[in-house]
């Protein structure tokens, strides 16, 4: 290992690390920063231009190279690793990628795409509508609980699509249609929420987690109690304006609890031991996740590591059947990311980012409680309109650039944010769309409108929690 | 996008396919029995006695008081036409109406046709019509034993079932049977087979094995039941791809059935539907329970 270690170094310039230091002129700055936000714009309208996130985001890291390069402002001769005694160089868009954050999302996914094959998650979601006996209430309040837990150990589209499919499905067998509007809108709000819950929930945690240096253990202590609170009131607040109500009457109690006794928990088990073996496992990938940064190698490793450890354990053990877990494995996203860490990488080194940051603490000042409560509140209405993760991935940049040590409340700003902000349209986040695509699956009209005034008061709730939260936190 | 509907549509196929219709067991009691017969009154006696003893089961005290079915009979002289026969027996008001195939039919025995009295009576009473063979062939069981429930739809049809399990007696046979159309399997897999979007093989194996298991999954639920409600008799399960009675017969005749089990009624149209027609007459010598 050590001799390895002597002859392959990777040397990279502080400068690239921290800060840029190559003289950029102020027009060259203003060129990528309105490339910035023409990506920005490209995102936001991603399904009115028919490209996926991994080509906007592709294609603008091609013209941001392209441009940086151009400008001067890329490190290149700063970049060289020692390999064997020669010099060779790395590329410089290779640096620019946050490959923890690229491996936790690549080994998260790909376990938890294989353990959710086993049909454990379906099994849950079909044992709580069993356990409600077909009360609309008790449904919604296990639904509600489901989906946040769902979103909090998979991710917010999943833990959407098996929470609605789900929802579309026991409610017309129960014969309440008309409960499916404020049923899946609730879900859909809940995403956020769980998404807030660890660490791995969803990007932004995962990127700002990885920029703090958060442990998973930490992330889940601090935003837990508000992820509880916040989750009662919006599924009472739910329960009051859809006016979901329990059932009264013994006749139509012992009816419901008939029509849903039809559901079959193991009917999508196709293997007991697959099922059982995806069930521990997953225990073992939260503990592991867990204790990280107290077990030995895995402090070193990183969360990263142990996500791609559980991955490949999984892989291994189905190993017949890798072909079918890397063809559903979201290479879009991944792709989006590099795509995405390249052009923000460039941004930083045209003084993009440091415009940006002027501006941001313009905002939150020392980030006193004002300008905590203040980032909060851009984030939100900032990731209501546009992709959180770009702002989020940003702003850590900007926030970790800043001169001083970053309050934990600046931090946590951010996290809430660009989490909930998702909530306030229905393309505020890729759950909120999944949600409305289903209400229109069931020919319930939804318009953009019809979302925002629904909901507008679950979003500005949660949204003056989770600032009244962080604020009394710090 | 199209990710996204594909991913949702998936899981609502696992949903769906999870919420499985479960048998519920109800109490069938046949309160009052109309037999109707071409012979003359004096004639009737035999046929009836034979009739009876072929429905011992259900001819026995029900209810908490105890009451007795009320046999009825219609005879030869008691109608003169199809609609007068409608009439007597709605007087009756019966719960079971026991039949013999061509009743009243000129042409005696016909083999192509149950003969216009029972084509009538079939399609128009509500109760069901139990339906025994020609006495003149003399097959009838003396007591049912085996008893055999016939559809290509078993799926929710806790009618259908309910009057089977009613039917068996204790350590007795009752045969729920599903037979799908393997021609009309045959014509769909054609065309999709054109279609090169879907994959046909996969298709084939996956919609062959899901026709299949939901009777299946709807029997393990009958089964369950009978159980449960501590009735002795053998429950016997035949889901297979088939080609409509001749299948239904061949199973019939290897099972020793003394009942077959089937509805006759469409909410579609007013004339019995097309299996059920092929079945209530090309099964000659095995009584039907037509519904």
């Amino acid at each position: 290992m050590n001799s390895l270690a002597n002859t392959l170094t990777l040397g990279l310039d502080e400068s690239l690390q921290t800060h840029a230091v190559a003289t950029v002129a102020t027009w060259q700055t203003a060129v990528l920063g309105a490339l910035l936000a023409l990506m920005i714009l490209a995102l936001a309208l991603e399904e009115k231009i028919h490209a996926r996130k991994s080509i906007i985001t592709g294609v603008f890291a091609v013209v941001a190279l392209l441009l940086g390069t151009w400008f001067g402002c890329l490190p290149f001769d700063r970049l060289f690793i020692h390999l064997g005694g020669v010099d060779a160089h790395l590329p410089v868009y290779i640096p620019a990628i946050e490959w923890e954050v690229i491996a936790i999302i690549f080994g998260s996914s790909i376990f938890v795409d294989v353990t959710s094959q086993s049909g454990i998650f379906s099994w849950i979601a079909i044992r709580m509508t069993k356990l409600s006996k077909g009360d609309p209430l008790f449904l919604l309040i296990f639904y509600g609980l489901l989906t946040v837990l769902f979103s909090a150990v998979l991710n917010n589209v999943a833990a959407m699509i098996i929470i609605g499919s789900l929802t579309g499905v026991s409610l017309k067998r129960l014969g309440r249609e008309r409960l499916l509007l404020g049923f899946l809108l609730i879900e859909g709000l809940l995403t956020n929420l769980g998404g807030l819950l660890t660490l791995i929930s969803s990007v932004p945690n995962i990127i700002v987690g990885n920029t703090v240096g958060f442990s998973f253990v930490q992330f889940f202590l601090y935003a837990s109690p508000y992820v509880l609170i916040s989750t009662i009131v919006t599924i009472m607040l739910g329960a009051f304006i859809f006016k979901i109500a329990p059932l009264r009457g013994n006749e139509d109690k012992s009816q419901a609890a008939e029509l849903v006794a039809g559901f079959d928990e193991n009917d999508g088990i196709e293997s007991v031991r697959f099922f059982w073996g995806s069930a521990v496992a997953f225990v073992f990938f939260i503990g592991a996740l867990a204790g990280q940064s107290f077990i030995p190698l895995f402090d070193e490793l990183g969360m990263g590591f142990v996500a791609l450890l559980f991955a490949t354990m999984m892989l291994t053990v189905f190993r017949s059947e890798v072909a079918r877990f890397y063809s559903s494995l979201d290479w879009d996203l991944l792709f989006f990311f590099m795509g995405l860490f390249v052009v923000i990488n460039v941004m930083e080194h045209g003084q993009v980012l440091h415009v940006l940051g002027g501006w941001i603490s313009a905002l939150v000042g020392e980030g006193g409680r004002m300008g905590s409560a203040s980032l909060l509140g851009a984030s939100a209405v900032a990731s209501s309109v546009t992709d959180n993760i770009p702002l989020s991935a940003m702003l850590a940049k900007i926030l970790a650039a800043r001169s001083g040590e970053t309050p934990d409340a600046l931090w946590w700003s951010v996290v809430f944010g660009s989490n909930l902000g998702g909530n306030l349209t229905p393309i505020g986040s890729a759950s909120t769309v999944v949600a409305v695509t289903i209400i229109h699956k069931y020919q319930i009209s939804i318009g953009f409108m019809k979302f925002v005034r629904i909901a507008f008061p679950f979003a500005v709730i949660q949204i003056v929690l989770a600032i009244a939260y962080v604020l009394l936190l710090y | 996008m199209s990710d996204r509907r594909g991913r949702i549509d998936q899981f609502e196929s696992v949903f769906k396919s999870a919420d499985k219709p479960i048998f519920q067991l109800r109490e069938i009691e046949f309160a009052r029995i109309l037999v109707v017969t071409d012979h003359s009154r004096e004639e009737s006696g035999r046929i009836v006695e034979q009739a009876r003893a072929f429905l011992k089961l259900i001819d026995r005290p029900f209810g908490n008081d105890g009451r007795t079915p009320e046999w009825g009979l219609l005879t030869k002289e008691d109608f003169s036409s199809v609609d007068d026969c409608r009439h007597r027996i709605d007087e009756h008001q019966p719960d079971l109406v026991v039949a013999w195939r061509n009743l009243f039919d000129p042409v005696g025995a016909s083999v192509y046709s149950l003969g216009v009295f029972v084509d009538e009576l079939t399609q128009y009473l509500r109760p069901p019509v139990l339906l025994l063979p020609d006495p003149k062939l003399n097959v009838p069981s003396a007591e049912i034993e085996t008893v055999m429930v016939v559809t290509n739809h078993l799926t929710g049809e806790d009618r259908l079932v309910n009057k089977g399990v009613r039917f068996t007696p204790p350590n007795g046979r009752l045969i729920l049977s599903h037979l799908e159309d393997e021609t009309i399997f045959d014509r769909y897999m054609n065309v999709i087979e054109r279609i090169p979007e879907i994959n046909s093989e996969v298709a084939r194996e996956a919609i062959r094995r899901q026709l299949l298991k939901e009777p299946c999954d709807y029997i393990s639920s009958c089964i369950e039941a009978i159980q449960s409600a501590g009735l002795s008799f053998e429950v016997d399960s035949m889901v297979e791809f088939g080609h409509g009675a001749a299948d239904f017969k061949r199973i019939a005749e290897a099972n020793s059935v003394d009942l077959m089990i089937f509805f006759t009624k469409d909410e579609s149209q007013i004339a019995m539907h097309g299996m059920a027609y092929s079945l209530a007459v090309e099964i000659r010598n095995i009584s039907l329970l037509m519904l």
